[in-house]
């Protein structure tokens, strides 16, 4: 009975470890965090990539007919493992944020541009 | 065989959840409240609808226990009345089997209602149990249904919350269950461990003052030497 006790007290916090894992991976865009029972649209939801840029990287025909499939089942329509073709979405997803970290990326632009307020030539006046 | 119920969920949706729902609950080996805990994944990310959920999850879980319950009240005695019979469970003695309906029937209410949200893997049993003893069935409906509110809010809240780790959600939900159920049993088990050693303390103290009683009068001179005086 002690027993017992002591094994669902180390799967309860194996679990609770677990849960704390995926849940900052989540939080932090982790593309390790991609499950067999997500679907593209869930996928593209979590990470924020455009649906039809996965199913283009993936080389997916008809998108329709797979909104509602999970991972689990493309892969077994595609006949690869689930792990395959969780690797090409995570590999698909980096692809996605370079080009467009680079695209969104501001060129540095000079100080000398930037107005500053001309400093008081008179102690304590503000207003010019 | 989760992936199975998943995609289930993914391509037919409201009725493929009530299904599942329901046979889990009638007493099926099918984890019902891991499938609620997707479905409030999936409508967090915009696939269901929470508010139409709710009220799915409650009545197929509800008509689940309550077919449970008419079966255990159906086929139970006759099936209890063959296991007496049987020489292989002779192990089970009557009075034991007696013992646990009065223990049963004490708790019921409780049993039923835990058994919805907190320790739902006994809750096939339970409601079998609850129709085999007879157990009213307003008092059943009000306990399940009580149960049943908790048991749809949990998974589908929990779910809902942390949709992408819907899953370690669950995990971690199952593995608190059966800490739940492992402490449950200690107690209980403690408690009647306590119980047998008071009462076989009580009942050797009362055999050694029954084997003392002798030896006190034969000390004192014992009953001829020293008579009680006879009223006239």
């Amino acid at each position: 009975m002690l027993g017992f006790l002591a094994f669902t007290t180390v799967n309860t916090i194996q679990a609770a470890r677990s849960f704390q894992q995926q849940y900052s991976a989540v939080k932090t865009g982790d593309v390790k965090a991609i499950h067999p029972w997500m679907t593209i649209r869930v996928v593209s939801h979590i990470y924020h990539v455009p649906e039809d840029y996965l199913y283009r990287s993936l080389n997916i025909g008809n998108p329709a007919s797979l909104r509602h499939l999970t991972l689990y089942d493309i892969a077994k329509r595609k006949h690869q493992p689930v792990d395959q073709l969780i690797r090409s979405i995570q590999r698909a997803i980096l692809a996605y944020r370079k080009t467009r970290h680079q695209f969104l990326t501001p060129t540095p632009t000079p100080t000398l541009h930037i107005r500053m307020k001309p400093l008081s030539p008179t102690p304590g006046r503000t207003k010019y | 065989m989760n992936a199975f119920y998943i995609s289930a969920l993914q391509q037919y949706g409201y009725p493929a959840l009530w299904l599942i729902v329901f046979v889990a609950a009638a007493g099926a080996p099918i984890s019902g409240s891991l499938l609620l805990f997707a479905a409030g994944a999936f409508s967090a990310l915009g696939d269901l609808n929470i508010f139409i959920l709710f009220p799915l999850a409650l009545s197929a879980a509800v008509l689940g226990d309550n077919l449970g319950y008419f079966v255990g009240r159906r086929v139970g005695m006759p099936l209890l009345t063959w296991l007496e019979r049987q020489r292989r469970f002779g192990w089970i003695s009557p009075e034991s089997l007696a013992r646990g309906r009065v223990y049963f029937r004490q708790r019921a209410g409780w049993a039923i209602f835990i058994t919805r949200f907190l320790i739902v893997v006994l809750g096939g049993p339970i409601n079998l149990l609850a129709g085999l003893e007879q157990y009213p069935y307003r008092n059943f409906l009000f306990w399940d249904v009580s149960g049943q509110i908790l048991g749809a809010i949990i998974p589908l809240g929990l779910g809902y919350i942390f949709a992408a780790s819907w899953e370690e959600v669950a995990g971690l939900f199952g593995a608190f269950s059966g800490l739940s159920l492992a402490f449950l049993s200690v107690n209980i088990f403690s408690v009647l461990l306590v119980r047998k050693l008071r009462q076989r303390s009580r009942a050797s103290a009362a055999k050694a003052a029954a084997n003392d009683s002798p030896r006190l009068l034969e000390s004192k001179g014992g009953p001829d030497t020293d008579p009680l005086p006879v009223p006239d």
